[in-house]
């Protein structure tokens, strides 16, 4: 159902900031952000609400001008692309994406192609199959022809993700994917996520829940006040000391008996 | 409940059937009635394809010269203020958007009672329509001004500054109309409620390029318009400049509507009802709903103006009337039903 993974001459694709600002009105709200994200790596940005984890993803997503440094997409700065070309290379998530018109959850899924189409052009056997795939790995299928107003929260999540995929993207940016999302749902995206990184996209995901975090990526930034305050392995970046400096939680790990995976606990 | 099935020919075909049988009853009925089939035949000879003659010259007067602008000018303004109306309603993501929003009609409707009450109307025909259409663009540019700092339009603010300007215009309306003359104030009030009497075939051959351009390109942003529905952060990054696409589209269906509204006066509801029912025969997909709702509003156009014709013969009802008195209960139930589209943006 997956695709595979790129075959060896397949040049894996980056996405780098150096030294980026982003300021709005007087507020730098991000100091200084130089990372590296290839494609096939898994990436949970955590820290603090208004730390700029969302901001940091619009400005990657292009959504928002650097006011210093640069992004750059496999070299070249993200000011050289045009919307669609970068939509042919990133998509982009959002933390509240809801849409109030009925549409065919099949319809929603065939936005994602837009990127890929000319204006006069209609949907190619090639789309169509583009947009089952999506449909069938996020396990959307069986929602097909129903209305994307009548489906539940969780549902519409992984729909919205099957759009996400239709466009092919080497990089999928995720604004808290399983917020509001019950545990099923939650474990589902999250594997989803897993499985996708092991196809060969990068996956850049907003994670509010550290221990989810923790167990579910390689790989965690750690954002605190608009500057990057760690950047590597998560039980690395997340130590109890750093928890208690940038959260001001104490917490506690544990190892799992069974699986020996961390366990992440807070004290109240 | 909504047939997904119905292909988007279907219902173009479906709705191009129903308006040429509807157009050639609303030529046939009237304060006087001309036969059907004399009424095809007319046409028919007037397009040259019989040579046929059975009918008196009075009666191919009264269809030729008389309806038959009327008629067309019905199904253009019609038309033009659903397909603008369905435009809107995608642009703000807001159902309850009309085209008059941006303070377009009451501009016009400005424009044309300044021209009435300085006596420029008399002098030829398309003074007062060049009057209403300069007001309507006038205050759409307003409203656009105002709502815009640093090259940003939020469309909070461009929707506050529509009703502000709006508020104005009619303001400066009413002032204007007890400053007039008695027989003055009888004819702006007429202009003010909407028809279609004073139709031409000078005023068809004016208006039909300028809406059937606005249409076409219009037509070409379907799926811009369906991506813009997914919210402008997602519309970003699939690929539509969210920002241009909303500022080109709200451009062309204010200037459609500027154009029909300055010769029908204003004639209300047609662009929020007609979308409304047709999102519900056709879902929201716009390559589907805007074809479909610029035939549909002329349909509904026609009838409405054939109703305003032979309701109380021989006198005939003021258009506005007969839309406002199908379209303020339909609005009224949109507002118990649809609280969603009544959500801050």
């Amino acid at each position: 159902m997956i695709p595979p993974p790129p075959v060896g001459n397949t040049p894996a694709h980056a996405l780098t900031l150096e030294h980026v600002d982003y300021q709005a009105g007087e507020r730098r709200i991000l100091k200084d952000i130089s990372l590296q994200v290839a494609s096939g790596e898994s990436v949970a940005i955590v820290g603090r609400n208004g730390a700029g984890k969302s901001t940091l993803l619009h400005v990657i997503a292009g959504l928002l001008p650097v006011s210093r440094g640069e992004v750059h997409l496999d070299g070249q700065p993200l000011s050289h692309f045009t919307r669609k070309a970068i939509a042919r290379q990133m998509a982009l998530l959002p933390q509240q994406a809801r849409i109030d018109f009925g549409f065919q959850v099949h319809d929603i899924v065939r936005m994602g192609r837009h990127p890929h189409r000319g204006r006069f052009r209609s949907a190619s056997p090639q789309d169509e199959a583009v947009v089952h795939q999506a449909m069938a790995v996020t396990g959307t299928e069986f929602l097909a022809q129903r209305l994307i107003t009548e489906v539940s929260g969780g549902e519409r999540q992984l729909i919205l993700l099957a759009q996400a995929l239709a466009q092919e993207p080497h990089f999928l940016l995720l604004d808290e994917p399983t917020a509001n999302l019950d545990i099923a749902h939650q474990c589902h995206v999250m594997q989803l996520l897993q499985r996708l990184a092991r196809a060969g996209i990068g996956v850049m995901a907003v994670i509010h829940d550290l221990s989810m975090a923790v167990r579910c990526f390689p790989r965690l930034i750690l954002l605190d006040d608009g500057t990057i305050a760690g950047d590597g392995a998560p039980t690395e970046v997340l130590s109890v000391e750093m928890i208690k400096r940038v959260f001001g939680v104490q917490a506690r790990f544990y190892q799992d008996q069974d699986q020996g995976v961390p366990l992440l606990w807070f004290t109240m | 409940m909504r047939p997904q099935g119905v292909p988007a020919w279907g219902s173009v075909a479906l709705f191009s059937g129903l308006l040429g049988v509807v157009g050639i009853a609303a030529l046939a009925i009237g304060s006087v009635n001309v036969p059907f089939e004399r009424t095809i035949a007319i046409l028919l000879h007037q397009l040259r394809l019989t040579d046929e003659v059975a009918w008196t010259p009075m009666q191919a007067t009264i269809i030729l010269q008389v309806r038959c602008p009327r008629v067309l000018m019905a199904a253009l303004v019609g038309g033009g203020l659903a397909l603008s109306g369905a435009v809107m309603q995608g642009i703000f993501q807001n159902p309850m958007a009309d085209p008059g929003l941006l303070g377009v009609s009451s501009g016009a409707a400005l424009g044309a009672v300044l021209a009435l009450t300085l006596g420029l109307a008399m002098q030829h025909y398309l003074i007062l329509p060049g009057f209403a259409f300069l007001g309507g663009l006038a205050a759409a540019c307003v409203v656009y001004g105002l709502a815009t700092s640093g090259g940003k339009t939020p469309v909070a603010t461009l929707l506050l500054s529509g009703v502000a300007v709006s508020s104005l215009s009619a303001a400066l309306t009413s002032f204007m109309l007890t400053r007039s003359q008695y027989s003055m104030m009888r004819e702006i009030l007429f202009w003010l409620m909407g028809g279609l009497e004073a139709s031409s075939w000078d005023h068809v051959r004016l208006t039909t390029p300028v809406v059937l351009l606005g249409v076409a390109l219009i037509l070409l942003f379907t799926r811009d318009l369906d991506i813009l529905l997914c919210g402008e952060q997602r519309a970003l990054t699939l690929g539509v400049d969210a920002q241009w696409c909303r500022m080109l589209l709200l451009t062309l269906a204010t200037a459609v509507t500027a154009v029909v509204v300055s010769l029908s006066g204003t004639v209300g509801f047609v662009g929020l009802i007609v979308p409304h029912m047709l999102r519900l025969i056709v879902g929201p997909q716009h390559h589907r709903l805007l074809p479909v709702s610029f035939l549909g509003g002329a349909l509904f156009l026609i009838l409405a103006d054939l109703v305003a014709r032979i309701l109380v013969r021989p006198q005939e009802v003021r258009l506005g009337i007969i839309t406002a008195f199908v379209g303020v209960p339909f609005f009224l139930y949109l507002l118990r039903t649809q609280r969603r589209g009544l959500e801050p943006l």
